[in-house]
């Protein structure tokens, strides 16, 4: 009898434990459930229907409707399909086979749930309970179209963003199918469904010079020193040379340099500079770090330049990483980076999500916009300004011109292998509009082609301000 | 304000009604625990052993007895020995049946009036037990028997019943009733309706008058286990009600298939599952009285022994439903319905179980046991039923280790059916399957895994409160209303309630942890610590399953489940287990032994 009342004691201890490390892990498989599979591609498309009867809307800055849901739980897009191809990869799919999107990220809060117990409780007896907030985003559907239409289906990625608050006006990314292809999961082109705006990895080309030239103007070399352009024969053994002007540009300093995008200066510069100055520069412009807002991630913006050989060096200058070195963007960043000069050296955290509307009709904004990314000093940012403008004025950006603004900007080309080996050429370009009124960053990149980039760029600057 | 909203309101409602009830009852289950463990060590009344020391007879003293008494010089002996011949373990003495047994435990010498004795033997008024150098004479006082024991006066349950379980029960059927009855307009006719709600609610007043009656009728009626099954079982019907009627829409997709079809089906099933609640219900009290009042268990062993493989034997040979199930385990009965025996065949697995270790059994029963084990595990992987097995397995394991303390054979026991596991693994496809996807859980949904993630993304939108009753999304997940209907409660009624369910299989186990100690002899004892442990495990292993924190087989929840073999057979435990813990603590003689004992007396007097 003691011995059955000793066994029952240590069994009765071992069921008690038992039982809270089986509901402490009941509890924390549902929280994994919570975090992990909801808004996960895999999900139970049966459930979806239910859920979204009264989930909430998206909508654009200027009210138009991105995303709503019908009675029956069935969601529809955009009923213009031209703005619902440009929104797919911000907007998403309620389907989640996009993953990182409006729709998978702020889904809680789209189908109103995880809100704080008396929120809720209060909506639950006005018969409100189940209805998701709506999201009201910061992009302006019209820009978004133009986007659109001027990328027309070529590969690339367009953004435009407001570099004083950080809003993002537009955000396309070509090409692009329409949601509800993406919801049946049919007919989806190749590499339709990347958002390339946020999350590609693209070498900056000649836009990188920004990057050189502020490590110039930052050392103690002199500005006004020239070097001596030429042409297509190469800088140094195996580094840089001019790949269009067979002459060359001649004598140029930093000026002429940066507005005829001369890759000998950049290249001379660069090995003037040295590896960690140029680092530093870009570090300054938050490469190497990872850009977060709104639960949205950006590719991470890559620029690691080793001391292997000095013609190496030469072609990092330039934004034409070679051998062992990396420098990559997100044409967001880059984006970013012009803002960051038109903005006097603040560059403001990007954001997505003007505000959120609950059921009951309040409107409430998100208090962390306005944050700063990345500084540098004015005097520097006034500098660069002043380069960028002489680029587009009379350089070779001149395409970007938009009559009655201030446009800065840089142009790129990019020379890539595929995996197939082909050399494939991109064309960049990014700038703003240096006018109070117009606080516009804009960053354009087209996957293969050679030119065109500072065009849409300044069509897209014009649209942003006139229409 | 539509249902959908309504429901949304409610769920609240139903967390005040069930958690509450969930959290009295586990508090008063450990209270009562730590109790009982207090008068654990009271001894029976009208039985005891005197003990005369050989050198002064003279000197003579009684020895209290338990109902399972250990002589020996253990510091674990009941009664302690010292001297010449004794050793740890001497000799066991314990009540089953209404008879008294004494049985060696030791190889060393034990004599019964003189005579060495080498097997368990019967012993009566007036046995003179010798080991070593004691002499201990087993007396009956017929008088003190009928008497009641201070222990039974404690641990009888209070007078004042506690009322709040009981009622926030009523409220929860009446509210359930009425929900599923709102649910229900818009998707079925106002004549469907009435019948659904005129069903459960004789259901459950059905249910609320077997309580009333059972519980005054009945000492030892143990409230706390039936105000589990109750609020279980009340779950479990709302439930699978809503699974039928609410949130539904007429399948027009079939081709040919009518409005007329569709409500006929849903109305069969429903009956289907009403009525074998109904047949546990009326089935509860017969066999509450019966194993209360008589010892027909005792009895029922030897034939459970054979009827066990038997029933198993029977599923493998004439077995139907592997096609939509992956196992063959219903039986066709003639008139449409169809058994599953293995559910059964638990229950006459712990019967036997409780029969071989009622008291701490010798090597031979236990290898005996090993090998019928055996032989049924090989039937039932057969099947294959590895459900049955992931229950039956831990519940020995657990009866045996506790009975018996044999733990290192236990240990041996539980490591060798590891390498069983290991072995099967390799041997049967569907088990690899199972376990690839219980692995690739979390990484990606394939087909082997697709049932648990919809599972766990359904408890994912649960979350603390639930959905609401019809705001689930069942469509999607295979099996939602047996095996993965946890997943559905969830998500319907939140994590409150899951974690109610939880404790609510814990207080069952609690309540039959206090009754062991205090049961009257070695089988009860055993046969109580069986049954609920079943419960428990095969509760926790569908639950940890559907959960995903282990691989899931094919176990259904208890009382909640759908499938009517599995009702049936979980409220004949429950039915079991409340009339075992009921009986009486007094020991009681058969009147043909009694009557001798009288007769004795009066001879010598």
């Amino acid at each position: 009898m003691k011995q059955l009342r000793n066994n029952i004691k240590s069994f009765l201890l071992i069921f008690l434990s038992l039982f809270v490390l089986f509901t402490a892990g009941v509890i924390l498989q549902s929280q994994r459930a919570r975090t992990t599979l909801l808004a996960s591609s895999g999900e139970n498309r049966a459930a979806l229907a239910q859920r979204y009867s009264q989930a909430g809307s998206i909508l654009s800055a200027d009210g138009v409707l991105l995303a709503s849901s019908d009675a029956d739980g069935k969601r529809n897009y955009s009923s213009d399909s031209q703005l619902a191809e440009a929104a797919l990869h911000v907007v998403g799919d309620y389907t989640h086979n996009i993953s990182y999107t409006v729709e998978s990220l702020w889904q809680n809060e789209l189908l109103g749930e995880g809100r704080p117990l008396a929120e809720q409780f209060l909506l639950d007896i006005q018969g409100q309970g189940l209805q998701g907030n709506n999201i009201v985003l910061s992009l302006r559907s019209d820009l978004m179209k133009t986007a659109y239409e001027l990328l027309s289906n070529r590969k690339g990625a367009a953004v435009v963003i407001n570099y004083k608050t950080g809003a993002i006006l537009a955000s396309v990314s070509s090409p692009s199918v329409h949601p509800d292809q993406v919801v049946a999961w049919k007919d989806i082109p190749d590499t339709s469904l990347f958002n390339r705006a946020f999350l590609g990895e693209y070498l900056p080309g000649s836009t990188f010079k920004i990057i050189t030239a502020s490590a110039l103007l930052q050392s103690n070399l002199s500005t006004e020193d020239t070097v001596m352009c030429q042409g297509s024969t190469p800088l140094i053994p195996g580094g840089v040379n001019e790949t269009h002007i067979n002459a060359g540009h001649g004598e140029v300093s930093l000026q002429e340099a940066m507005a005829q995008s001369c890759n000998h200066y950049f290249g001379y510069i660069g090995l003037e500079l040295g590896e960690q100055k140029i680092s530093k520069a870009a570090e300054q412009m938050a490469f190497n770090k990872t850009i977060e807002f709104d639960r949205f991630t950006l590719s991470k913006s890559q620029c690691t330049i080793g001391r292997e050989d000095d013609a190496a060096l030469t072609w990092a200058a330039i934004g034409q990483p070679a051998g062992k070195d990396i420098i990559q963007l997100s044409p967001l960043h880059l984006a970013m980076i012009s803002g960051m000069i038109a903005n006097n050296g603040r560059m403001t955290q990007a954001y997505l999500l003007e505000s959120m509307i609950y059921p009951s009709g309040k409107e409430s904004t998100f208090d962390n916009r306005g944050d700063l990314v990345a500084q540098i000093d004015p005097g520097l940012a006034q500098q660069l300004k002043d380069l960028l403008r002489q680029v587009v004025n009379s350089g070779t950006g001149v395409n970007a011109q938009v009559a009655g603004l201030d446009v800065c900007g840089k142009t790129g080309t990019a020379e890539v292998y595929n995996q197939e080996g082909e050399l494939i050429i991109s064309s960049l370009f990014t700038g703003f509009s240096n006018n109070q009124d117009y606080p516009f960053a804009v960053a354009v990149v087209l996957d293969d082609s050679t030119y065109g980039s500072s065009q849409i760029a300044g069509q897209l600057l014009a649209a942003a301000a006139y229409n | 304000m539509s249902f959908a909203d309504l429901a949304h309101l409610t769920r609240y409602g139903f967390v005040l009604l069930v958690l509450p009830v969930a959290v009295i009852l586990l508090t008063k289950s450990l209270r009562n625990f730590t109790q009982g463990m207090k008068y654990a060590r009271t001894p029976v009344s009208g039985f005891f052993l005197l003990a005369s020391d050989p050198l002064d007879d003279e000197l003579v003293r009684p020895l209290p007895l338990y109902h399972t008494t250990l002589i020996g010089s253990s510091r674990s002996a009941d009664i302690r020995v010292k001297g010449k011949g004794a050793t740890k373990r001497n000799a066991m003495i314990y009540y089953f049946n209404r008879r008294w047994y004494l049985e060696p435990t030791s190889k060393a010498l034990l004599f019964l009036n003189h005579k060495e004795i080498k097997e368990r033997t019967e012993i009566r008024q007036g046995d003179i037990i010798g080991i070593g150098a004691q002499q201990l004479s087993f007396v009956v006082d017929i008088g003190a028997m009928e008497k009641r024991g201070l222990a039974e006066e404690l641990l009888a349950e209070p007078k004042g019943r506690s009322w709040t379980s009981g009622v926030m029960i009523v409220f929860l059927q009446i509210g359930g009733t009425v929900m599923i009855y709102l649910g229900m307009q818009g998707t079925v006719t106002e004549g469907l309706s009435i019948l659904v709600v005129i069903v459960l609610g004789v259901l459950f007043l059905f249910a609320q008058l077997l309580y009333l009656s059972m519980s005054r009728l009945t000492p030892g009626f143990d409230e706390s286990i039936w105000h589990s099954v109750m609020l279980l079982s009340t779950l479990g019907l709302i439930l699978q009600t809503r699974l039928l009627f609410l949130s539904r829409s007429f399948p027009d997709w079939i081709e040919g298939y009518t409005m007329e079809q569709w409500y006929a089906s849903l109305r069969s099933v429903f009956f289907s599952q009403t009525i074998a609640v109904l047949i546990g219900l009326l089935l509860f009290p017969l066999i509450l009285l019966l194993v209360r009042r008589t010892s027909i268990l005792e009895k029922l062993a030897p034939v459970c022994f054979v009827l066990t493989p038997l029933l198993y034997l029977i599923t493998l040979l004439m077995g139907r439903g592997s096609e939509t199930h992956g196992a063959a385990l219903w039986i066709n009965l003639p008139g449409g319905f169809s058994l599953q025996l293995t559910e059964f065949a638990k229950i006459s697995w712990i019967i036997v179980l409780a029969d071989f270790f009622k008291t701490r059994a010798n090597k031979r029963s236990i290898i005996i046991f090993a090998v019928w084990a055996g032989v049924n595990a090989v039937l039932v992987l057969l099947l294959p039923d590895l459900g049955s097995l992931m229950v039956l397995l831990p519940t020995t394991l657990i009866v045996f280790a506790i009975m018996t303390s044999e733990y290192l054979i236990t240990f041996l026991a539980l490591a060798g059916s590891s390498v069983l596991g290991v072995l099967a693994y390799n041997a049967f496809p569907y088990v690899q399957r199972r376990l690839y996807g219980w692995i690739s859980l979390w990484e990606y949904v394939n087909d082997y895994n697709r049932q648990i993630v919809y599972g766990l993304q359904a408890v994912g939108r649960g979350g603390l409160l639930g959905r609401g009753l019809g705001n689930g999304s069942p469509e999607g997940i295979p099996l939602a209303s047996s095996d993965m209907v946890f997943s559905i409660l969830w998500e319907e009624m939140g994590l409150l309630i899951a974690i109610s369910v939880i404790i609510l299989f814990f207080v069952i186990w609690l309540r039959s942890a206090s009754a062991i100690i205090t049961a009257r002899d070695g089988f009860t004892s055993s046969l109580i610590l069986g049954l609920s442990s079943c419960l428990l495990m095969e509760a926790l292993i569908v639950i940890g399953g559907t959960t995903g924190l282990i691989p899931l087989t094919g176990v259904t929840l208890p009382f909640i489940a759908r499938g009517g073999s599995s009702i049936i057979a979980k409220w004949i435990m429950a039915a079991l287990l409340v009339g075992v813990v009921a009986r009486s603590r007094r020991l009681s003689l058969s009147r043909k032994v009694q009557r001798q004992y009288k007769e004795e007396l009066e001879a010598r007097s």
